[in-house]
């Protein structure tokens, strides 16, 4: 290996990793922001995303596909030593280097970049210093070894960029990003895939432009800011739109749709999946789109609109059986498939590299075409697949038809023989053939007939499960709402006395005002009706509150989210609660002492549903509370409501000191139809359906933390959504 | 001589309403009016010396802590000669009977009809 090709080799490489790196590196942050975010979906994922597979570029082990002459260079490397020719020894040193990460012995390769490195420091070249740190941030990558990488990333980035090329520096900058983002550290991660990206945008590098927009939107996404994030993957779509990158639209695509489907808003979730799927056929997009289904046919089935409900149950039915029929053949497909592309495009690349010697300016335009290559390869891979399913469906038709061409050619052989012979092949033949036929019909009748009885059965199961299903949530509603209504009439006698009797006091004040004699009199008639109108209105308002607040329970909401101010709410519910309580146990007493965090600014929620999580854990809190005071009357009921804000987040509690709930019931407690009550006083559902409500239509959490006979806790969380 | 009472009820504004309904009343001197706002404050203020002359107590029967039942229940252990009314937003037969089996006179719903309670209470003196 002469000097020049040597040297083209150490330029070329950066180059050709930056953008391998950056391409996997997409597929790799993607996977790892998805598993960390959408939890709901990690099982599927990890399951279905075979992209974590791809998380670094392996090679195998003894791979020589890319080796240089090693000994060749070890003799450059020692030449170079020896004539103390500083440019020598960085070169050959960092392509020992090279190879041997290429052949995944990251350690024996830092040596050579360490000897590289202290040449080029001894003879200050400042360039070949920051490419050498690149190198070893690499190597420690391989390693495993996160945090050194990122530590020698960050140096090399701190030292005179400018010395360096633009590549180098939107290299390291993307590293920095994904290493910065293994390591948990999202802010810096952030902040890097912005520079980025904004880098990549200024030199009309739109594919990698797109690329690092994208893994900006996952991480702001990640961090539920969605307003961000739909900016980021609108201007990464921007990037990527004019290419032919099909995979990456359907990505930027698909995480659109994922920010809508967080925000609650499914119907547009499904227009971007939609969008998605026309650009990559992605089984997760399939998946995410089934799950919107199923969200919508929720969401309407509360709304009562089952017309809308009905259809998108068909639509999620549809999604589901056809990838439950995909999923058996293509699983472990999918996942050959990639490995075999990844490998494809490792080695394709480096080949072209190493064997032209072409400085990688035209990177960019063979990666794509590769990614574009190895995509028609895939679809083909695909319908081979496809092909081979049909084949094996086919091949029981063929064997019908091999049989009864066999038959036919006995039949010829017959003919040729004499008539007698004839006549017996012929009927054997033809009974043979008509038996077969005989037998086939017999058996296709009959598996039909099977078939098509358990799928009615099954149908008929499901209706009427979803009868049940839906008679049980509306008996639930009306359960509660039964109980309410005797509370607040009751609750409502409070105010009404003071609005009555203040405004019939107040008359009597009118009328003392008008016989009235002295000045000062009449000022301290006048201050009277001015206070207590004040208390009319004032106990008039709560009145207001109180009836609405039952409204606000009773009524079919709209579905939509309303800005809310989140103390105001839970402080309504529980007492509203109370009151349904008192209602039908008068001697029951509870006191509710309020911790509310005043800084909480209002946020947006679904208010009735979210009422009615607050009114269900309450009513199990009142109910535990009676039990324990029906043993010990001496007891003091307690129920404490706390609200706090966190980081993007509300955190509400409500704590009861009443009869808990043993250890082995507690996790079954947001189980649908698992109740403690005695039978007839609990439907199961309370708790069920609040857990939907918080975790599928607020995106939040609920936990219960509980010892039996000492307390029962809530937490719950509620990301402050701004829209 | 003032016929003296004691309001007990967790509600601040029945102060003012009371005040402001027996005004002539209590501007003639019929009627004096004390005020508690729950029942342990009403039982330390029977239990403060020259509080005797308390003739009638009317108390609200859901208050958080003690409630009226418990307050009517020791009143009458105390000063079983004392007149109890309460008042309730509740003002079915269940609670009317348990009223009236704890020692209360009466038992009046909300919202009180104060031209009635004034009467009665003048009738009292």
């Amino acid at each position: 290996m002469g000097r020049m090709s040597n040297n083209r080799f150490h330029i070329s490489l950066p180059k050709l990793q930056i953008y391998l790196m950056l391409f996997l590196s997409a597929f790799l942050i993607q996977s790892t922001l998805l598993k960390a975010q959408v939890s709901d979906f990690n099982s599927w994922i990890q399951k279905n995303r075979i992209t974590n597979e791809l998380t670094f570029p392996r090679f195998q082990k003894n791979s020589t596909t890319l080796s240089i002459d090693e000994n060749a260079t070890r003799k450059k490397l020692q030449e170079g030593q020896k004539e103390k020719n500083s440019v020598k020894t960085m070169a050959a040193a960092q392509a020992m280097g090279m190879s041997l990460l290429m052949k995944n012995q990251p350690q024996n390769a830092l040596s050579y970049f360490s000897q590289a490195l202290e040449v080029a420091v001894q003879s200050k070249d400042v360039k070949s210093e920051i490419e050498i740190f690149a190198k070893i941030g690499l190597a420690y990558r391989l390693l495993n070894q996160n945090e050194k990488a990122l530590d020698y990333y960050k140096e090399a980035h701190q030292k005179n960029i400018s010395k360096t090329s633009r590549e180098t520096e939107d290299y390291l900058l993307s590293q920095l990003a994904q290493v910065s983002f293994e390591l948990n550290d999202f802010k810096s991660a952030e902040e890097y895939f912005s520079r980025a990206s904004k880098s990549y945008s200024a030199q009309k590098k739109t594919t990698l432009a797109a690329i690092s927009l994208n893994s900006l939107g996952e991480l702001q996404l990640r961090n539920n800011d969605y307003n961000k994030a739909t900016e980021s993957f609108k201007s990464a779509l921007t990037n990527a739109s004019g290419s032919n990158e099909n995979i990456l639209n359907g990505i930027i695509y698909r995480n659109l749709g994922l920010v809508y489907f967080k925000k609650g808003k499914f119907e547009l979730a499904l227009e971007e999946f939609n969008k998605s799927l026309t650009f990559d056929n992605q089984l997760l997009v399939h998946q995410l789109t089934k799950d919107a289904c199923m969200q919508l046919f929720t969401l309407f089935s509360y709304q009562n609109n089952f017309e809308k409900a009905d259809a998108f149950h068909e639509r999620y039915i549809t999604i589901k059986e056809s990838l439950a029929k995909r999923s058996k053949v293509k699983l472990s497909d999918f996942e050959n498939k990639w490995q075999t592309r990844e490998k494809e495009l490792v080695i394709d690349l480096l080949k072209k590299q190493h064997q032209n010697g072409t400085p990688a300016d035209g990177g960019q335009l063979e990666l794509s075409q590769l990614i574009t290559k190895t995509d028609v390869e895939l679809n083909q891979k695909d319908e081979a697949l496809e092909v081979k399913t049909a084949e094996v469906e086919q091949l029981t038709k063929e064997k019908a038809v091999q049989q009864r061409d066999m038959a036919r050619q006995e039949l010829q052989l017959a003919k040729q023989k004499n008539f007698k012979n004839l006549l017996m092949g012929l009927s054997i033949a033809a009974l043979a053939f008509l038996a077969f036929l005989y037998n086939r019909y017999l058996f296709k009748k009959k598996s039909n007939l099977k078939l098509q009885a358990s799928n009615t059965e099954l149908e008929n199961t499901l209706k009427q499960l979803r009868e049940t299903q839906d008679q049980l949530l509306q008996s639930e509603k009306m359960a509660s709402l039964g109980l309410l209504t005797a509370g607040i009439a009751h609750e409502i006698q409070n105010p009404l006395n003071f609005v009555v009797n203040f405004s019939e006091g107040t008359l009597d004040v009118v009328n003392e005002l008008l016989e009235a004699k002295s000045e000062q009199e009449k000022t301290e008639l006048a201050k009277e009706l001015n206070e207590s109108l004040k208390k009319i209105h004032h106990h008039g308002k709560r009145a207001e509150r109180i009836v609405k607040s039952m409204l606000q329970h009773s009524r079919e909401g709209s579905g939509e989210k309303e800005l809310v101010e989140i103390n105001q709410l839970v402080y309504e519910s529980i007492n509203l609660a109370y009151h349904g309580v008192r209602a039908t146990h008068k001697d029951f007493q509870c006191a509710i002492k309020e911790q509310f965090e005043s800084t909480i600014p209002p946020f947006y929620v679904i208010p009735q549903d979210l009422s009615r999580v607050f009114l269900n854990i309450a009513n199990n809190a009142f109910y535990a509370l009676r039990e324990k005071t029906v043993t010990n009357p001496a007891f003091k009921s307690e129920l404490k409501i706390t609200t706090a804000l966190l980081d993007n987040k509300v955190e509400i509690r409500i704590k009861d000191n009443g009869t808990g709930i043993p250890k082995e019931k507690v996790d079954k407690i947001f189980q649908p139809f698992f109740t403690t009550k005695p039978s007839g006083q609990g439907t199961g559902l309370g708790l069920s359906m609040s857990y939907d409500i918080i975790t599928k239509s607020h995106q939040g959490k609920i936990e219960i933390q509980s010892i039996a006979n000492e307390y029962t806790e809530f937490i719950i969380q509620l990301p402050l959504t701004t829209h | 001589m003032a016929f003296k009472i004691l309001v007990v009820d967790d509600e601040q504004d029945v102060e003012l309403l009371f005040k402001q309904r027996f005004r002539k009343s209590i501007r003639e001197g019929d009627i004096n009016i004390d005020f508690a706002f729950s029942g342990e404050e009403a039982l330390a203020f029977l239990h403060q010396p020259g509080s005797t002359d308390i003739a009638l107590i009317l108390s609200d029967i859901n208050m958080p802590g003690m409630t009226g039942f418990e307050l009517l229940e020791k009143v009458k252990n105390e000063y079983p000669e004392l007149k109890v009314m309460m008042i309730s937003a509740y003002g079915d037969d269940e609670h009317t009977q348990k009223a009236i089996r704890l020692g209360a006179d009466e038992l009046l719903a909300k919202p009180i009809d104060f031209k009635k309670l004034e009467e009665k209470l003048l009738g009292y003196r």
